[in-house]
């Protein structure tokens, strides 16, 4: 499939590629022309006051919101206007904001989910659970556990209905089920946000650990600056629904049109000590 | 709905089985009738706790479904004449074809809509089964031969039971594993999460489409049975009643699980009839006051179960199996 502009691509060391994306609910402009790019292998931390568009941005990506205007490239591919379940066969995982797990599931059935594209078991095989069906969900068991549930240290839950756990558990259960889909990409709308300061900086050297171990790549929104700048490669500035500035953590630091936006307020409210951001 | 405890359940299953079998020697014709009947509606209300208990998708069309069934074994029997164990099966897939056409609003349509929508399907199919006499005829019905397997005619209720429970075990055993497997995941995933479900690549439109399928297929054999129980088919047996009936059946079972449909199956066959062993003393004024009650005593138990114990027969079994002195008196002392 031939990219849009290869000058720009970067022969193919951009993952993602987000080019003059304009998303519009009635009169609302909610993403005004947003252009990045997410290089492959790295986290990438995408950053902006409440209302900025940064869920709505993981929307358009992850296939939930449909943009009016704009492509959307993953891996070489345009999928501005794939089917949303398609994506995931792709490679590309979300967690949200406002944690979105199965009530009515266990938390091993919730993060088995995740690897539903990766599974093959049809409506026949299913109920009669014979041989492949059956080798199918035990391998997959196996491979869960230890791939996914021993690192985050959830196996002692697994048999639990997910809507009795504490917050925080939740925000692990829910990144367990995007690590089961094996993701290329990994969209984290904000990963430790609700969460006290000593189960942040954990969860925050979990998603480093595993970023590293997988070589996947990660997108993360993030309100902390602290966590912001000490994990990520690249930094991007959404606000109003317009990319400000992108660059690397330091640079955008030092960023006017940042220090204006966003991390003004920020700084002030970091040293208040307001360690809980409420989420939109 | 997974097995806990292995031992025990190995143990229940013996039992269970040992009482299937004896139970035609032990049982009058009443008796045998009435295990029959509820054999048929633990297919059918599993059926329905597929689609609505787990996928999320209300229909109260079930009864439609099940008049497919009956009707198209009857016509594949008599006009085809195929045997007894083609035209259960094809009796199934004719009513899991219709019924995934009748779900295809489902696309769209959620929650009361969609329920309208089924509502609409029960209808029209009442109205095809009412007037498309050369295949249902009419009004009276169609009759049709007893099944039978290898020269065997299966006319007593005594040899429909046999029939009748295989056929239901194997339902029951094949809705359970569903639930250990992707395909029953995505159902609950998309009754629980829709948009959620999607980002992790649950073809929506796939699986709504399964369920509707796998749904009426129930409904369609247990449709089925009921031809070849009865002898005849008549388009009064499947009326809007009966999806009712279904739908109570599961409210007050328990949606989701499959306990909860033999539970409400139980439960829902056995009311009418506890009803007029009620009334049958206070005479014929008595019972001819029941038809009329049977309908809004379904209604009832539907929204009293909804309010005070949504997970039904089985929500108030795990209650008071978790119930035990120690943890009352620790209760007390808190
Ligand atoms: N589905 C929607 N319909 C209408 N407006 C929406 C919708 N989703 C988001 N918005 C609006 O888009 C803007 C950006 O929201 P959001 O992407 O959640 O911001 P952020 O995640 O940066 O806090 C907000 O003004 C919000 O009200
Ligand atoms: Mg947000």
């Amino acid at each position: 499939m031939p990219l849009a502009n290869p000058a720009e691509a970067g022969h193919g060391e951009n993952l993602l590629e987000v080019d003059n994306l304009c998303l519009r609910f009635g009169g609302l402009t909610v993403l005004d022309a947003v252009s990045l790019r997410v290089p492959a292998g790295g986290i990438t931390a995408l950053i902006g006051p409440n209302g900025a568009g940064k869920s709505s941005l993981f929307n358009a990506i992850s296939g939930c919101y449909r943009p009016q205007v704009g492509t959307i490239t993953f891996a070489g591919r345009e999928i501005t206007r794939l089917p949303t379940s398609r994506r995931a066969a792709l490679g590309v995982a979300r967690t949200f904001q406002n944690i979105a797990l199965f009530p009515g599931l266990t938390v091993l059935d919730n993060i088995k989910l995740g690897s539903h594209v990766h599974l093959h078991t049809g409506l026949l095989a299913a109920g009669f659970y014979l041989g492949r069906a059956r080798r199918e969900e035990l391998r997959l068991h196996t491979e869960l556990e230890r791939d996914v549930i021993d690192q985050l240290g959830i196996r002692d839950i697994l048999r639990v209905p997910v809507a009795t756990l504490p917050y925080g558990q939740q925000k692990r259960v829910e990144l367990a089920r995007a690590l089961a889909m094996g993701p290329r990409l990994l969209l984290l709308d904000e990963p430790v946000a609700g969460m006290n300061r000593p189960d942040r900086a954990e969860m925050v050297r979990l998603i480093r650990n595993l970023q590293q171990q997988r070589g996947m790549t990660v997108l993360l929104v993030e309100h902390d600056m602290g966590v912001v700048m000490d994990i990520s490669e690249q930094v991007i500035v959404l606000d109003f629904g317009r990319v400000i500035t992108a660059g690397t953590p330091a640079a955008v630091r030092e960023d006017a049109a940042v220090i204006a936006a966003y991390l003004g307020t920020e700084a002030q409210q970091s040293q208040h000590g307001a360690d809980e951001q409420g989420p939109s | 709905m997974t097995d806990k405890r292995p031992a025990r359940s190995a143990a229940a299953t013996t039992l269970l089985t040992v009482a299937v079998i004896t139970f035609p020697m032990a049982g009058n014709s009443y008796h045998l009738h009435m295990v029959c009947l509820i054999g048929i509606n633990v297919i059918s209300a599993t059926g329905l706790n597929l689609l609505t208990g787990c996928a999320g998708l209300v229909s109260l069309g079930h009864a439609a479904f099940m008049g497919v069934g009956a009707y198209g074994v009857a016509w594949f029997g008599t006009h085809l004449g195929l045997p007894f164990y083609l035209c259960l099966p094809l009796g199934g897939l004719l009513a899991a074809g219709v019924g995934m056409i009748a779900g295809l609003p489902s696309f769209r349509l959620k929650g009361l809509y969609l329920a309208i929508a089924s509502l609409a399907a029960q209808f029209i199919l009442s109205f095809v089964f009412n007037e498309w006499e050369p295949v249902t005829g009419g009004r009276s019905g169609v009759t049709l031969a007893p099944a039978e397997i290898a020269g065997l005619r299966l006319t007593t209720e005594r040899e429909m039971y046999y029939l009748i429970a295989v056929i239901t075990v194997a339902a029951l055993l094949f809705a359970r594993n569903l639930f250990r497997t992707r395909v029953g995941r995505a159902f609950i995933a998309l009754r629980d999460r829709d948009i959620a479900a999607e980002v992790l690549g649950v073809d929506l439109r796939r699986y709504k489409l399964m369920a509707f399928g796998v749904s009426s297929f129930y409904a369609g054999v247990a449709g089925g049975l009921m031809a070849y129980f009865f002898k005849v088919v008549a388009p009064g047996q499947f009326g809007f009643q009966l999806s009712l009936f279904f739908l109570a059946a599961i409210v007050v079972g328990g949606l989701g699980t499959v306990q909860g449909a033999v539970l409400g199956a139980i439960f829902m066959t056995m009311t009418p009839e506890v009803l007029s062993w009620v009334a049958g003393p206070f005479g014929p004024v008595a019972t001819g006051f029941l038809a009329p009650v049977r309908e809004v005593l379904f209604g009832l138990l539907i929204i009293v179960f909804l309010i005070f114990e949504p997970r039904g027969l089985v929500g108030i079994g795990s209650r008071v199996r978790s119930w035990h002195p120690r943890s009352w008196a620790q209760r007390r002392s808190r």
